[in-house]
């Protein structure tokens, strides 16, 4: 068992349009994977039929060694573990609550949680460093420490796959930083399977040790990082002049926004004129 | 956690007290005059298993059959409609994740009045088995409305909560609008439709409490073991379902367990509103969200507060009856807006 995830040749569409069309790559166990893409390339839409939220109009997901389609919703929350891009909980549940939450799929309909439930989500607080605020309100706390809460809940789902919809996006430099290292090390140290879709592709070649490429629902690739982030095809994608450059503090490759190109100028012009 | 855990026992004792507390207090409130010990002595002698050894043979037969046949079941079935409203409104409102949920949002309440409305019509106005005509078409009414709400609001087996709401909306106004037209062509029975439709415990007895009470709580209780899941759902469903709970089939079987318990309420005591919205939102404010909770909690407190409103509403211009939904929208009305204008400063 090899690969985590394979994905057969999805096709997806809303009402006629298709966003997704005929996608198929696989994702090694215990990889570090990100998917990123400019607007509307369907990334979101991978992401969600990736967790059974959407089904595929044709295509097959296969986790592990078996049909997406026929784990059953607790069976399937026992493998993956979800991280939204934001979580905007309007009820006042402590931060322990939403963190035993995890635990649900774990825990028969007539049981109760037990002592072992209560540890591990003492462990998924520790890990997140979230523990000194288990008794605070999950509406009281920053954005920051909010998505370290909901990964600690998804730590306590004991998944070996996390996957995780740009789970940065409404933070500030210094709690990306934060949200990214720890899911790194998560990765090194227990071997979990992370999937994530990142805007920022800069924040995306330094985490990550795959890329996916996508643009108007087409993969244009998939490969090791170094091999992804290239000015040939994040052009492709992006439809900018760029730099690709390595930087010397961090060592990873760095994409510098240059300017639109000048063609696609051109051809908006057109457009407005038309 | 073992702290809260006993906080929330706590709580539950307290209102279990209350209520027991509300129960001797409302039954000596009234023209007959009882004693409150001699009512606890009655009301022990009722009691199923030590009830024998209680002797009351020393108290006027008035003031046992006051007590034990007239009161007792009436202030019983109020706690039970109370109880049932409640713990309906407080499923519904995690459900839908909406505060303005309650038992009657998806058509339960036009659909009863409807029904009862063409048995006042057309003269039904007889008792078979314990259970009159009235309360029986109220109960298929209450049915069929929520059945055609589920129904239009059900998409691929899936039921969209804002297709849900409004459905709902659709076939109240649907039902309400069929029941105006029945008052306006037998317009003679306009006093019965409306005193139905506001809901009352007057001459209700032992025979409408033996019809509630199982339903009531073996309803509960199935909407009790799923509150876990309406924890979960409450960060969202889809969330929910990522975290493992089978968000189409935990709405399909709270929403059927809801329907039915809202019918053999509402059949036995008419449309009593407000109860099921406002008494989750107080107990929520009071012991936070969590449903394990705020469910037993939520029915105690609405079996306390419809016996405390029905009290009021036989005695306070007595000896004429008012409609206790009249108190219990008086008193919920304002609390309502309350909560809108809460709710307003949140956004």
């Amino acid at each position: 068992m090899n690969k985590a995830m394979d994905i057969k040749n999805i096709t997806f569409k809303y009402d006629e349009s298709v966003i997704l069309d005929k996608i198929a790559f696989s994702i090694k166990k215990g990889s570090f994977i990100t998917i990123i893409g400019p607007n509307g390339s369907g990334k979101s839409t991978l992401l969600k039929l990736m967790t059974a939220n959407l089904m595929p109009d044709s295509g097959e997901m296969v986790l592990w060694d078996k049909a997406l389609k026929a784990y059953s919703t607790k069976d399937l929350a026992r493998n993956v573990a979800v991280v939204p891009q934001e979580s905007n909980i309007q009820y006042d549940f402590t931060v322990y609550d939403i963190v035993l939450m995890g635990r649900y799929p774990h825990i028969k309909r007539f049981e109760r949680e037990d002592p072992e439930d209560h540890d591990k989500v003492k462990i998924a607080l520790l890990r997140t460093n979230t523990w000194h605020l288990k008794d605070r309100s999950i509406n009281e706390i920053s954005g920051g420490e909010r998505q370290r809460v909901i990964i600690a809940k998804a730590l306590a789902q004991e998944t070996k796959v996390i996957i995780l919809d740009e789970p940065t996006s409404s933070l500030d430099i210094h709690h990306q930083l934060e949200i990214l290292d720890l899911l790194k090390e998560l990765n090194e140290e227990t071997g979990v399977t992370i999937i994530m879709v990142l805007h920022d592709i800069n924040l995306a070649a330094r985490y990550s040790q795959e890329v996916v490429l996508l643009h108007l629902g087409n993969l244009i690739t998939i490969g090791a990082t170094e091999e992804v982030i290239t000015v040939e095809n994040l052009q492709r994608a992006y439809d900018i002049e760029m730099i690709v450059e390595r930087n010397s503090y961090t060592g990873c490759l760095n994409m510098i926004p240059l300017s639109l190109r000048r063609d696609s100028i051109k051809r908006r012009h057109n457009n407005e004129e038309g | 956690m073992n702290f809260t855990r006993k906080k929330k026992l706590g709580i539950l004792l307290s209102l279990f007290l209350t209520f027991l507390l509300v129960l001797v207090f409302a039954s000596v409130t009234g023209a007959a005059n009882v004693k409150p010990i001699d009512s606890i002595r009655i009301i022990l002698s009722r009691l199923p298993l030590i009830g024998g050894s209680i002797d009351v043979s020393d108290l006027p037969t008035s003031q046992i059959s006051i007590i034990g046949n007239i009161r007792l079941p009436r202030i019983l079935l109020a706690f039970v409609v109370g109880f049932g409203l409640s713990v309906v409104g407080a499923a519904m409102q995690g459900m839908l994740k909406n505060p303005m949920a309650d038992p009657f949002i998806v058509g339960t309440s036009s659909g009863a009045a409807f029904g009862a409305a063409i048995a006042i019509v057309l003269k039904l106005n007889k008792a078979v088995g314990g259970m009159g005509i009235v309360s029986f078409c109220a109960f298929l009414g209450a049915l069929l409305a929520t059945s055609i709400v589920y129904s239009l609001a059900r998409i691929k087996n899936k039921v969209p909560v804002t297709t849900l709401l409004l459905a709902g909306v659709a076939t109240g106004q649907f039902f309400t609008a069929i029941m105006s037209f029945l008052m306006v062509i037998s317009s003679k029975d306009v006093s019965s439709i409306i005193f139905w439709t506001m809901g009352s415990f007057s001459a209700r007895g032992w025979s409408q409490l033996q019809l509630a009470v199982l339903p009531v709580f073996i309803g509960s209780a199935v909407i009790y073991l799923f509150s876990k899941d309406l924890n979960v759902m409450l960060l969202g469903e889809t969330t929910a379902q990522n975290t493992g709970v089978p968000v189409e089939r935990v709405k399909r079987y709270i929403l059927i367990t809801s329907a039915l318990m809202t019918a053999v309420v509402v059949s036995v005591s008419g449309i009593i509103g407000f109860l099921g919205l406002i008494i989750p939102h107080i107990i929520r404010m009071l012991v936070g969200p969590d449903h394990k909770i705020l469910i037993p909690s939520s029915g105690l407190l609405g079996g306390i507060f419809l016996i405390l409103a029905d009290t009021l509403a036989r005695t306070i211009i007595a000896p004429t009856e008012i409609p206790v939904g009249i108190i219990t929208a008086i008193a919920g009305g304002p609390f309502f807006i309350y909560l809108l204008r809460k709710n307003k400063r949140m956004i």
